[in-house]
C-alpha cells in the first residue's frame, strides 16, 4: 500500500500525543508514529523537526539534552503544562471534526 | 503566553545564533546516527547503515533550512538580511545613493521644521492649567466689531455671571523702572489677581497677588517675570520685599514668576490696535474710578466644568442688556467668548498653513523624482531578481526585499531630515514675522519627531510602491535570458513614470503660481503711497514717566526744550514731535462730535472716529506730509485748533470744504475745535490696510499720551544717533529712550510678514521647478535610451534626424503641456485659499500665473530638449548592431 500523507495540521496534535506518555526525542518521535499507525505514516526530519521547534517556540514542548540508552546525546522533548492544554483542544476539535465528516459520509 | 514565549525565544535564537545552529546540526546529526545504529541491529554493514540512514533522512541542509525558515522570527533574519544588502548596494552606488539621501533629507528636514513650527505656534495646548477652559471674552459694537472691554461690564460679569470659575481684566501698562541701572521702558501688564491662580501658575519665589491687592491703596505691589529679574536685578535671591520705582512711585516687590511661564504678546490678546509686548512686569488691577468708564481693557476667563462657550456668551450678553436697560443712551454691547488659544494663535494660522502646503508640494514633487530613480534602478535589477526567483524566492520574499531596500534609504534619508530641522529651527524662527506668536516654544520634539517617522514610512512606501509591484511581477524566464540585461520598463511603469513627471509640474506651476500672487501683493503693498516720505528719517521714542511729567505743562515743556536741542544737532534738517508715528500699527481714536450736532440722535458709533495725533508744526515738514487746503498751526496757538486729514474731511463734511468748521472731542468735551488745514492721508496702521482719517493737534494742546521724536537728516541718518540720545539725556538723563529706528526700517517692518510668505513661496517654488526640470531631464534621457534602436532603424529607413527630433519634442510637448494644463487650475484654486492674504490682486489673475506657467514651460522643455537633441546624434549602424 502506498503511504499515506499526513493530513495537514494533525501532525502537531499526534506529536503532542506520542509526547503526553513519555518524552522522546526526534528519531524515537518518528519511530513511534510509524508503528502506532501501523506503519501508514512516516515523518522525515524535513517536516518533523520544524514542528518541534515550532511547539518549543510556542512554549507548548520543551527541549533538553539527555543521554540516550546507548551513552548518546540526543534532544529530549517534553511536553509542558500548556502543552497538555493545547493537545486537550486539538483533541476535542478533532473528535468534533471527524465525527462530523463520518455522520454526514454515512448520511448522505 | 504563547506570544512571551515565541517573543523570548526569539530573542534567545539571535543572541546565540551559533549555539543554535551547533544544536540543530548536532540533534540531525544524532537523528542519522540512530537511524544507522536500527539498521546496523537489523544486520545492515555499518557503512550502508549510515548510507541508507542519509537517504531515509532526506537533505540534511534542506532540513536545516526549513527549520531556520519555518521558526518564529526567521522574517527579521530575513529582513535584516535585506537591510545590510541595501546598505552594501547604497555604498556600491554612491552617485545614487547621494542624489537620493540628500533630496529626502531635505524634502522631510524642510517638511519637520516646518510642522515644529506649527505644532509650537498653532497645535499645541497652552501651558497653563486646563487651557481649554480658558476664554477671551469680547464685547462687540454693531458695525465696528470687536471692542475693548470696560471696566463696569467686567465687574458686573465678575458679580453676576455663574459659568465662569474666575475671571480677571487686563490692561497695558508700560512702566518706567528707575534707580536700578538706567531709566528702562518696560511692558508691564495690570490685571485682577484672580489671573495667576486661574492660568494655574504659582509663584516661582514669593507669591503673586491676594484678593485685597485689587484695592486701590493696597495696589503697589509688583510680581517680576524671570527674564526681567535676572537682567535687570541680576538674579537676587532676595529680592522678595524690595522696593522698587516704577513711574517715579515706590512698589513692593511680592514674587517672581517660574521661568517657563509664557504669556502671549499684549496685542494679540488686545483688539483694535491696543499694541504691546508679552509682559515683563506685572501689577495688581486695582481699577479706579475713572477707569470705570472707560473701555480699554481685555478679559480672560475660565469656564466651570461642564458649561458650553455658548452657555458662558448667553449669560454675558444678559448682563449687558441688564445694564443696557439702565443707560438707554449708550450704544449697545454685545459679547463674544473664544477660546484663549485661538484668539492668540488664530491670526498666523494663514500663514503657516500656507506654508505647510508649500513645503509639501515640493515633498511631494521630490518624491516623484525619487520615485521615478528607483524605478529605473528597478529595471536594471530585474535580472538579479529573477536569479532570486530561480533560487527559489516567493513573491511575498521579492516584495519584502524591494521594500526593504527602499525604506532603508528612506530612514536614512529621513535621519538627516531630522538632523537638518534641528539645524535649521534657529534660522526659521529668526526669518518669520514678528507678529507669529509662541515663537520661542519652536524644538523638535518627540511630536516632531513621530511627525517625522510618519513621513518617513510614508515617503518609503510611496517611492516603493511601484518597484516593488515590478519586483512582484518578476517573470523569472524572461528575465534569466541574456538579452534581458538591459531590462526596460513596461509599458505601466512608462506610463507611470510620465504621470508623476505631469503631477510635478503641475504642482511647481501651483506653487510658483501662488508665489506669484504673493510678490505681486507685495509689490502692490510697496506701491501704496504711505503719505510721508520715509528716506534718511529717524523715529525716536521715548517715555515719559507719570511721576515727573504728570501734567501737560510738563511734558510740552520737555518736547520744546527737545526740539530745540535736536535741531541744533549737525547733520539734523527737520525735527518733528508725534506721540506715535506712522505705520505703529496702533490707532489712539477719539470721537468727533460735529458742531450742531450735538443733540442729534446719532449713536457713537456713527459718528465719526478719528485717530488722534498730537504733533508740532513742523513735524508735516519733517516727514513731507502734503498740506492740501488752508494752513498749518504755528508755535504760539492757543486757540483749539486742528489740521485734519483728507480722509477724515471726507467722513466728517462729505462734499463741503472743511476749513473753518468746528467740532468737539469726546476726550475732551469742552471747546469746539476749529480746522485750520488740511492734509494728505497718512497710513497710521499698516500699508494695505486704507488711509486712517487723522485728527492733528497741537501737542501742547493736550494728547501727549506717548512721544516719538522724528528727525530728518541731511546724510546717512545713523551717523545722527548718538548725537540725537544725548541731545536727549542732556535736557533729562532719567528719560529711558526707546528705540531709535528709521523710517525706512518700520516701513520694511510693517512688510515683514508679506516679504517671508513670498520670499518662502518664491523659494520653494523655485526648488520645485529644479526638481520637475530634472525629472523631465530624466524621463526623457532613458526614454531616448530605451528607443535607440527603434530611433536608429527609422534613421535606417530613411527618416531625417529633424523628424526624429520632431517626434522626441512632441512627446515632450505632451509631458509638459499636460501638466501646466493641470496645474493652472490648481493654481487658481490655491489663489482662492489665499483670498485673504492678497492685496491688489484677485485669485484669478491671470498676469502671474501666465508668468509663471510660461516660465515652467519654458525650463521643462529645455530639460526635455536636450535629450530630445540626442536622438539626432544617433548612429543607426551602431544601434543596430547591438543585439
Amino acid at each position: 500500500m502506498e503511504k499515506l500523507d499526513i493530513p495537514q495540521g494533525t501532525l502537531d496534535l499526534m506529536i503532542l500525543t506520542i509526547l503526553a506518555r513519555e518524552p522522546l526525542h526526534g528519531y524515537g518521535i518518528s519511530q513511534r508514529l510509524a508503528v502506532l499507525s501501523h506503519d501508514q505514516f512516516h515523518v522525515n526530519p524535513g517536516s518533523l523537526f520544524p514542528s518541534l521547534y515550532r511547539l518549543e517556540q510556542d512554549g507548548k514542548l520543551k527541549a533538553e539534552w539527555r543521554a540516550t540508552e546507548n551513552n548518546r546525546r540526543a534532544k529530549y522533548y517534553r511536553l509542558t503544562a500548556s502543552g497538555r492544554r493545547q493537545l486537550e483542544q486539538h483533541r476535542e476539535r478533532w473528535n468534533r471534526v471527524s465525527f462530523a465528516v463520518t455522520s454526514v459520509l454515512e448520511g448522505a | 503566553m504563547t506570544l512571551l514565549h515565541r517573543f523570548a525565544s526569539i530573542v534567545r535564537w539571535i543572541v546565540r545564533r551559533d549555539r543554535a545552529e551547533r544544536d540543530l546540526n548536532d540533534e540531525l546529526q544524532a537523528f542519522v546516527d540512530m537511524a544507522a545504529a536500527d539498521k546496523m541491529r537489523d544486520g545492515v554493514a555499518p557503512d550502508e547503515a549510515h548510507r541508507l540512514a542519509v537517504l531515509e533522512v532526506g537533505g540534511v541542509e534542506q532540513t536545516k533550512e526549513r527549520v531556520r525558515t519555518g521558526r518564529r522570527g526567521a522574517w527579521l533574519d530575513a529582513a535584516a538580511r535585506d537591510v545590510r544588502y541595501a546598505l552594501r548596494m547604497c555604498v556600491r552606488n554612491p552617485g545614487f545613493s547621494t542624489v537620493v539621501l540628500v533630496t529626502l533629507a531635505l524634502g522631510i528636514g524642510a517638511n519637520t521644521a516646518v510642522f515644529s513650527v506649527i505644532d509650537a505656534v498653532l497645535l499645541r495646548p497652552m501651558t497653563y492649567a486646563e487651557p481649554e477652559r480658558l476664554v477671551i471674552v469680547h464685547e462687540t459694537l454693531a458695525g465696528r466689531g470687536r471692542v475693548p472691554v470696560g471696566a463696569a461690564e467686567f465687574e458686573e460679569w465678575r458679580r453676576a455671571a455663574t459659568s465662569f470659575e474666575q475671571m480677571a481684566l487686563l490692561a497695558v501698562a508700560p512702566v518706567i523702572l528707575t534707580g536700578s541701572g538706567d531709566p528702562v521702558r518696560l511692558e508691564a501688564a495690570r490685571v485682577s489677581p484672580s489671573l495667576f491662580p486661574m492660568l494655574g501658575i504659582d509663584a516661582a519665589l514669593g507669591r503673586t497677588f491676594t484678593p485685597d491687592e485689587e484695592v486701590p491703596g493696597r495696589h503697589r505691589v509688583v510680581v517680576l517675570g524671570d527674564a526681567v529679574w535676572r537682567t535687570r536685578f541680576g538674579a537676587d535671591p532676595s529680592i522678595v520685599g524690595r522696593i522698587v520705582t516704577l513711574n517715579d512711585e515706590p512698589y513692593v516687590v511680592s514674587g517672581v514668576l517660574p521661568e517657563r511661564f509664557r504669556f502671549p504678546r499684549m496685542e494679540q490678546v488686545f483688539v483694535m490696535g491696543i499694541s504691546g509686548n508679552r509682559p515683563q512686569l506685572w501689577m495688581p488691577f486695582a481699577i479706579t474710578a475713572a477707569e470705570r468708564g472707560e473701555n480699554s481693557f481685555a478679559a480672560i476667563a475660565k469656564l466651570k466644568r461642564g458649561i458650553s462657550m455658548d452657555q458662558g456668551r448667553d449669560e454675558v450678553s444678559a448682563v449687558l442688556n441688564r445694564l443696557a436697560q439702565q443707560a438707554p443712551n449708550a450704544p449697545r454691547l454685545g459679547a463674544e467668548i473664544i477660546p484663549l488659544q485661538e484668539q492668540v494663535v488664530g491670526s498666523s494660522r494663514e500663514v503657516l498653513m500656507l506654508v505647510w502646503a508649500a513645503i509639501t508640494a515640493v515633498l511631494l514633487v521630490a518624491c516623484a523624482n525619487i520615485a521615478n530613480l528607483f524605478l529605473v534602478r528597478s529595471a536594471a535589477r530585474s535580472h538579479e531578481l529573477a536569479i532570486r526567483g530561480a533560487l527559489g524566492a516567493s513573491r511575498g520574499t521579492l516584495i519584502r526585499h524591494s521594500l526593504l531596500d527602499t525604506m532603508t534609504l528612506a530612514v536614512i534619508g529621513g535621519l538627516g531630515g531630522v538632523l537638518l530641522a534641528r539645524w535649521s529651527i534657529p534660522f526659521l524662527v529668526r526669518l518669520a514675522p514678528a507678529s507669529v506668536p509662541r515663537l520661542d516654544e519652536v524644538a523638535v520634539d518627540q511630536r516632531a519627531i513621530l511627525f517625522t517617522t510618519l513621513i518617513t514610512t510614508t515617503t518609503g512606501l510611496v517611492v516603493g510602491l511601484l518597484p516593488a509591484r515590478r519586483a512582484a511581477a518578476t517573470n523569472v524566464i524572461d528575465g534569466l535570458r541574456v538579452t534581458a540585461r538591459s531590462s526596460t520598463l513596461s509599458r505601466h511603469d512608462r506610463t507611470a513614470r510620465s504621470l508623476m513627471v505631469t503631477t510635478q509640474i503641475a504642482l511647481t506651476v501651483a506653487c510658483l503660481g501662488a508665489a506669484g500672487l504673493l510678490i505681486q501683493s507685495l509689490l502692490n503693498t510697496l506701491r501704496v503711497d504711505a503719505g510721508f516720505a520715509s528716506d534718511r528719517t529717524l523715529a525716536v521714542d521715548v517715555s515719559l514717566s507719570p511721576g515727573r511729567y504728570g501734567t501737560l505743562d510738563a511734558k510740552a515743556a520737555f518736547v520744546r526744550k527737545t526740539l530745540e536741542r535736536m535741531e541744533a544737532v549737525p547733520g539734523v534738517t527737520s525735527v518733528g514731535f508725534v506721540n506715535k508715528p506712522p505705520l505703529s500699527g496702533i490707532s489712539l481714536n477719539s470721537v468727533l462730535v460735529l458742531e450742531g450736532s450735538e443733540r442729534a440722535a446719532i449713536s457713537m458709533v456713527d459718528r465719526p472716529l478719528a485717530d488722534v495725533r498730537s504733533v508740532d508744526a513742523e513735524y508735516f515738514r519733517t516727514l513731507g506730509i502734503q498740506l492740501l487746503d488752508g494752513h498749518l498751526f504755528d508755535a504760539t496757538e492757543t486757540r483749539p485748533v486742528a489740521v485734519i486729514s483728507e480722509a477724515l474731511a471726507d467722513r466728517a463734511w462729505p462734499g463741503e470744504r472743511a476749513i473753518g468748521k468746528r467740532f468737539r472731542l469726546t476726550a475732551r468735551p469742552g471747546s469746539l475745535v476749529e480746522v485750520i488745514g488740511v492734509v494728505r492721508d497718512v497710513r497710521n496702521m499698516r500699508l494695505d490696510s486704507g488711509p486712517s482719517p487723522t485728527l492733528y493737534l497741537p501737542y501742547w494742546q493736550g494728547f501727549i499720551n506717548a512721544a516719538s521724536f522724528t528727525v530728518k537728516t541731511a546724510l546717512d541718518p545713523s551717523a545722527a544717533t548718538a548725537a540725537i540720545r544725548a541731545a536727549i539725556s542732556d535736557i533729562d538723563r532719567a528719560v529711558p529712550i526707546g528705540s531709535v529706528r528709521t523710517m525706512q526700517g518700520i516701513v520694511s517692518e510693517s512688510l515683514a510678514t508679506r516679504t517671508f510668505q513670498a520670499t518662502l513661496l518664491t523659494v520653494f517654488g523655485a526648488v520645485a521647478l529644479a526638481l520637475s526640470a530634472i525629472g523631465v531631464f530624466g524621463v526623457m534621457s532613458y526614454a531616448v535610451g530605451q528607443r535607440a534602436k527603434e530611433l536608429g532603424i527609422r534613421l535606417a529607413l530613411g527618416a531625417t534626424p529633424r523628424s526624429l527630433q520632431k517626434m522626441m519634442i512632441s512627446d515632450v510637448l505632451r509631458l509638459v503641456g499636460g501638466g501646466v494644463a493641470l496645474g493652472i487650475p490648481l493654481a487658481v484654486a490655491a489663489g482662492v485659499v489665499l483670498r485673504d492674504q492678497l492685496f491688489g490682486v484677485g485669485p484669478q489673475d491671470l498676469r502671474a500665473l501666465a508668468a509663471s506657467s510660461a516660465a515652467i514651460f519654458l525650463v521643462a522643455m529645455i530639460a526635455g530638449w536636450v535629450p530630445a537633441l540626442r536622438a539626432t546624434r544617433i548612429d543607426p549602424v551602431a544601434t543596430l548592431r547591438v543585439e
